[in-house]
């Protein structure tokens, strides 16, 4: 858990802080101060500026529908450089099988006086062919100074989750204020982040409410009117400055403050409670009751086709792994991911194998439905994507999740699977879902996992045979296992010359003039199962040569290709994806009649964490040759923000290394 | 519901591609269509059935072998529509190599969407599309597909591709029907000529190409319009709109262009006034187009709303005036208004702007590969690009120069040609001071001027990047800065000249590696040269080189009081040249270290394939050359 819980818990505190509250904002009425205002205070660079922004959660409740989401948006946003004019372009897009826009105004306010309000003709509607619309405006008469405002209303049928509000931007803003009044009857969980809130006002109220009478004790009627309790949010920030983002940076949003509302239960006066959501184990019963997740891989009518397309081949397995990994190539190699991800299926197992492919979740279903078929044990696991949040396990929220992979074990070992393309070898999800945690959907036993996967290796063995013309004869050996065999053998299908081989791109970055001689398979190429051997004879010109010397630079595949970012300061962790180990051996044999005359030192090198070690051992050799090691681990993945500068320290000491230089002279 | 469904199969089995019988078989290919191939053309029949100027219909049959995943998406069947234009066959079928059918597409299977090109605010086309799944490869893949068009005459059908590189070719035609008061115009390349007949009250216009082996896909390549078969089509008589137009020549074409701009550069009043004002006093003609391009600049902004006339018809002068947007024609139909108002003639230019333009269009024959639309100054034999909200006054850009391109004027169309750049138009010179004190300890003084099409990346750093820092790390990882945490830092674009200089000043660390008593300092570590061509020992397609500039980068390199240099001097200057350019580089000892000179240049040439050999060891040589490595060592008195 990477997210500060604390931070979510949410209680109906009645609070009140107030402070610096600006004047009451009204719709196309700007100050003459405002107006004319030529740039954001404390940062003179910004392209624009939120004069204010602010959205306001109200409840309405249709007959025979039931309780409609009714937000109500306003933004007033001052440009000052042509950079922000992009700004001026609003899409606002819904889904129109239960969303609506309405009441949209828009004006702009231009610096030198006068107001211009856009018609109903500027504003268009754009109907797409699936249920997605969107309004679309742009401004006239942008310039600098130009401030443009605009308000509209959403509507929504599903009450679940409120749109998310962010208090800060990537522009400073001067006011942003998030206000709500939820009837009594809907009971809200707040995951967001509390900023420095200038107004926390968090109260109940009385308030007329066009949903259904109830006749609870102590309700009372004010004339017609249905008065009942709400809860009455005003949450609002002041003088925000610009975020900035920061490379190897994760989850970057959490770390904002945001208003993010989630419908926990409903419950009417005199009624029973309605939970939408309760504890893990309802909500995952629930999930499997659902046709397009546990129905799909658990009736046989939703497989049978695909199965028997299957059925030989994964039962041709001796062994359970045997079994689950025919499985996973047999849906690696027939289905085609559609680049979407999913938690649900779009649809069975046998029309997506049918159709060729389909999401992340259609391709996983298929896979557990011949896993469940053949009688191993498999379940669901669902991960939120790296970026997409860090999870949040105290309530069972499953709009968390955006990816759907299959846990299985195999010698009580977690084996975690996520089909997309045979290069990927099981055991190893895609890169973007190691997010830390997951979320098994077993019926019986649901709970959360590490998501870790092993280092991953590559060693390199490199036989040099060095030319007094500084041209190198090279023939390197190679055993890549996890993402590095991944990307050596996604390297070989998306090849178009010997330059994009594996490993060559890495070499000539260091040698642009390298020439690959040859490369080859040995191993593993076909079979991401096993680590990927690979063989390859380049050319190099490795050492320049200067009159009687020879300076040769024996690192022919850097471990580390650029020094961390100078930045600085860090303001949030930094997170590498998974944890690698990287082996270079080389054997140099010097050219005739030249001596070593320096060599660099050999240096062990291991961060104060010990999260990260760099080893580096050369030796001269009978026989007119060096021999060199290089080791570099990095086993550790997540590092605080102060920790920034030492593993910096340690990336630099690191290409030091790997640049440093042997110098050889002919012999008088 | 079950039944439901099972009568929808049947209906939809109706409608599918039939199976087996018809569909080609790969069996038949043998290694010559393997070769290079990694999809093959079995057939591929395309039918345009003019039925008036206005209207017509557009179908084709296409059954393609995919030998491997390496196809260039032709399991991917895309069709554009719009108002004007109605897809009424969709179908796609994929056979295995046995003949058996494996996927037909279902109404589910089509997915419908709005195109967005990228840069568009709005605009009013659509894409039909489906996916055909190749269970193992080889297989087939059959799409079928009928178009009704309306208004078509501009865009409709215009070329025809028979076959991609990478792919072989088994038989493909083109088959036009023409009503006899119309014409068929056509350029081709590789294609036999077309066999006419007159078949009742139609002139039936055919092209057949039969089988081709693979072209190899090769970097620095012509454009396929010049090295595959290739056809491109346009009617004598049009209409779009109640506009007629006509691509029998240029000049046609052009006045057709002309026609549907008319009337629309009408200036508000209050604006033909400004106009006046801004230009009053003023006698000289360049410096009114300079006051009025910087008015132009100032007062609107890039806004791309594709509509009208599918994208060909300007919006107004008084529409952008009032908006203050508008798109490329848009704003060169408000600017030339502007221009009319001072009494300067401008033409509306229509341009391919592309590094390379795939079609380069041919005097003798009209067609519309354009993308843009730019305007030209007779009087001034200038061209303004009126989308820029910075450029200099006269100033086109990179993409834009050395093609052929549409003026409109009064009298039509003319085809002329955009300036080509020299070489010392787009290029930089930069000096970098290296002052190194110890091994943790190196200064870095730099100072550049970018020309052309150099400072086109970041001529608007300030408008579009206000923030110092920000610019800094946007020019650090562009490469032209070393680190991001230097001082000094300056960046000025000149408003009048294409030209931007960047200053800047930094401390480094790990530049020298330190050995015992030697230090090895790069020479040239921030700027170095290191582009080289990929191995192409078979090298089929000639060599297009399009770069063209010239740089000038000079290090002074001061060593620390009791160093010298133990070796990587050399006497001489080493001097590369070649068709594609010229290198030089010297190296000279000073008082206190040494200074490296270097110049590179680049011009465009289109070389024989013969000369891959001799081009590669140019890029080699250069590249090797700019590694260049002192070798420093206490003590020496070198």
């Amino acid at each position: 858990m990477y997210l500060r819980i604390g931070q979510l818990l949410f209680a109906l505190l009645f609070t009140c802080t107030v402070s610096g509250q600006p004047e009451k904002i009204k719709f196309g009425r700007i100050s003459d101060e405002d107006r004319q205002l030529l740039s954001a205070p404390g940062d003179s660079a910004a392209a624009a500026y939120v004069l204010y922004d602010g959205l306001h959660l109200t409840f309405e409740y249709l007959q025979g529908k039931g309780p409609v989401r009714v937000e109500r948006f306003h933004r007033r946003l001052k440009l000052l450089k042509p950079s922000s004019f992009d700004r001026a372009d609003i899409i606002l897009p819904y889904n129109r099988d239960y969303q609506d826009i309405t009441g949209v105004d828009a004006v702009v306010h231009l610096p030198e006086g006068g107001t211009v309000k856009l018609s109903k003709r500027d504003i268009i509607t754009e109907k797409r062919a699936d249920n997605r619309e969107a309004i679309k405006f742009t401004f006239p008469q942008v310039s600098p100074g130009a401030t443009i405002e605009y308000e509209y209303t959403l509507r929504s049928e599903s009450i679940l989750v409120p749109t998310t509000y962010q208090f800060q931007e990537d522009i400073p803003v001067r006011w942003a204020e998030y206000t709500a009044r939820i009837p009594v009857y809907y009971k809200y969980v707040s995951l967001g982040n509390q900023g420095q809130y200038a107004i926390n006002d968090v109260s109940m109220v009385r308030l007329a409410w066009n949903g259904p009478r109830f006749s609870v004790p102590g309700a009372y009627s004010s004339g017609n009117a249905n008065v009942i309790e709400q809860s009455s949010i005003h949450w609002a920030m002041a003088d925000i400055p610009a975020f900035e983002d920061q490379p190897y940076t994760n989850n970057f949003s959490d770390y904002l403050p945001k208003v993010r509302l989630q419908l926990q239960s409903v419950q009417y006066p005199n009624q029973m409670i309605t939970k939408i959501f309760s504890d893990w184990t309802t909500t995952v019963k629930d999930l499997h009751a659902r046709r397009d997740f546990g129905k799909y891989y658990q009736r046989k009518g939703n497989y049978g086709k695909l199965w028997k397309e299957a059925e030989a081949v994964v039962m041709a397995g001796a062994t359970d792994r045997e079994k689950i990994d025919a499985a996973y190539y047999f849906i690696c190699r027939r289905l085609k991911w559609n680049g979407h991800y999913g938690i649900l299926a779009s649809e069975s197992p046998n029309d997506v194998f049918e159709g060729g492919g389909g999401n992340s979740a259609d391709l996983n279903i298929a896979l557990l439905a011949l896993l469940n078929e053949a009688g191993i044990e498999a379940q669901p696991l669902l991960v939120s994507l790296r970026d997409g949040g860090a999870p949040i396990e105290i309530y069972p929220l499953i709009t968390q999740f955006d990816h759907l992979m299959v846990y299985t074990e195999v010698d009580g070992q977690p084996y975690l699977l996520d089909a997309n393309g045979p290069d990927r070898p099981p055991g190893l999800p895609r890169v973007n879902a190691l997010n830390h945690r997951g979320w098994i959907a077993d019926e019986l036993n649901p709970r959360w996992v590490d998501v870790n996967v092993p280092s991953a290796r590559r060693t390199v063995m490199a036989d040099l045979s060095l030319g007094a013309d500084g041209y190198a004869e090279v023939s390197l050996q190679s055993r890549m296992d996890s993402y590095f065999g991944f990307d050596a053998r996604s390297c070989l299908d998306e090849m178009e010359s010997g330059n994009d081989a594996p490993l060559a791109e890495e070499i000539r970055t260091v040698f642009p003039e390298a020439e690959i001689v040859s490369h080859e398979v040995l191993k593993g190429g076909d079979n991401s199962s096993e680590p990927l051997a690979y063989r390859m004879k380049v050319r190099i010109p490795a050492a320049m040569p200067s009159e009687d010397y020879l300076y040769v630079q024996p690192i022919l595949l850097p471990a580390l290709d650029s020094e961390l970012d100078d930045v600085e300061t860090r303001l949030y962790p930094i997170d590498f994806p998974y944890p690698q180990r990287l082996q270079y051996i080389s054997n140099i044999r010097l050219p005739e009649g030249y001596a070593v005359e320096e060599l660099p030192q050999s240096v062990n090198l291991v961060s104060e964490d010990g999260g990260m070690s760099a080893k580096y051992v050369v030796e001269s050799k009978p026989g007119q040759m060096i021999s060199l090691i290089f080791e570099v681990e990095l086993d550790r993945t997540l590092y605080s923000a102060a920790e920034y500068p030492v593993l910096r320290e340690m990336f630099r000491r690191v290409i030091e290394i790997q640049e440093s230089a042997i110098v050889l002279k002919r012999a008088k | 519901m079950i039944r439901l469904s099972l009568l929808c199969c049947l209906l939809w089995a109706g409608a599918r591609v039939q199976a087996q019988s018809d569909v080609p078989s790969l069996l038949v290919l043998d290694s010559v269509l393997r070769q290079n191939a990694n999809s093959t053309v079995l057939e591929y029949d395309v039918v345009f059935r003019v039925k008036s100027d206005r209207t017509a219909t557009y179908g084709y049959r296409k059954v393609t072998g995919l030998l491997n995943d390496r196809h260039e998406d032709e399991d991917r069947l895309v069709e554009n529509f719009d108002g004007d234009t109605k897809i009424t066959t969709f179908r796609a079928a994929v056979h295995d190599v046995f003949g058996k059918q494996t996927f037909s597409s279902r109404k589910k299977d089509i997915a419908v969407h709005r195109y967005n090109d990228q840069m568009s605010f709005y605009q009013d086309l659509w894409l039909q599309g489906v996916q055909s799944p190749c269970p193992t490869y080889p297989c087939t893949v059959t799409h079928e597909v009928e178009k009704d068009l309306n208004d078509f005459g501009l865009m409709g059908v215009s070329q025809w591709r028979p076959v991609g590189r990478e792919q072989s070719l088994v038989s493909a035609s083109f088959t036009a029907y023409v009503p006899l008061d119309n014409e068929l115009l056509y350029d081709s390349n590789l294609l036999p000529d077309p066999e006419i007949t007159v078949e009742g009250k139609e002139r039936v216009y055919r092209w057949k190409v039969g089988r081709r082996a693979a072209q190899v896909s090769e970097a620095q390549a012509p454009p396929v319009t010049e090295t595959l078969p290739y056809l491109r089509v346009g009617l004598a008589n049009f209409e779009i709109d109640g506009y007629r137009g006509s691509f029998r020549d240029w000049q046609s074409f052009g006045r057709f262009i002309g026609d549907i701009s008319a009337g629309r550069d009408e200036l508000p009043d209050q604006l033909a006034a400004e106009v006046r004002e801004s230009i009053a006093g003023i006698d000289d003609e360049r410096t009114k187009i300079d006051r009025l391009y910087r008015l132009m600049q100032a007062r609107t902004r890039y806004v791309s709303i594709q509509l009208g006339l599918g994208g060909w018809q300007p919006f107004s002068a008084e529409y952008v005036e009032r908006n203050r947007y508008g798109d490329c024609k848009a704003l060169s139909n408000y600017m030339g208004a502007l221009l009319a108002e001072a009494g300067i003639e401008s033409y509306p230019v229509l341009i391919h702007w592309s590094r390379r333009a795939p079609y380069d269009p041919k005097p003798e024959f009209a067609a519309s590969p354009f993308n843009h639309m730019v305007l030209y100054v007779p009087s001034q034999d200038m061209y303004l690009e009126c989308t820029s909200s910075d450029a200099p006054t006269g100033y086109l850009g990179e993409g834009k120069e050395d093609r052929n391109v549409l003026w409109i004027t009064p009298e039509g169309g003319q085809l002329q040609r955009t300036p080509a750049p020299r070489p010392a138009d787009n290029g930089h010179t930069r000096t970098v001071d290296l002052h190194i004190t110890d091994k943790d300890n190196v200064g870095v003084n730099l100072s550049a001027t970018f020309y052309g099409s150099k400072q086109e990346d970041f001529r608007s750093l300030g408008a579009h990047i206000p923030d110092r820092q920000d610019q800094i790390e946007f020019l650090h990882e562009k490469g032209f800065l070393p680190d991001i945490s230097g001082e000094a830092y300056s960046f000025y674009s000149d408003p009048d000249r294409p030209v931007a200089r960047v200053d800047y000043r930094t401390q480094v660390r790990n530049y020298v590696r330190r050995m015992g008593k030697r230090y090895f300092v790069p020479v040239n570590r921030y700027y170095a040269y290191s582009w080289v061509p990929e191995v192409g020992e078979d090298r089929q397609l000639p060599i297009d080189f399009t770069a063209s500039s010239f740089v000038v980068d000079t290090v002074n390199v001061v060593l620390p009081p009791g160093y010298a240099v133990e070796s990587g001097l050399s006497a001489e200057e080493i001097v590369y040249t070649h068709e594609v350019g010229e290198y030089r580089a010297s190296l000279r000892k000073t008082e206190d270290g040494v200074q490296w000179i270097r110049t590179l240049k680049f011009q465009p040439t289109r070389l024989p394939a013969t000369a891959y050999a001799d081009y590669r060891q140019f890029f080699i040589d250069v590249s090797k050359t700019e590694r260049i490595q002192l070798v420093v060592k206490e003590g020496q008195t070198k």
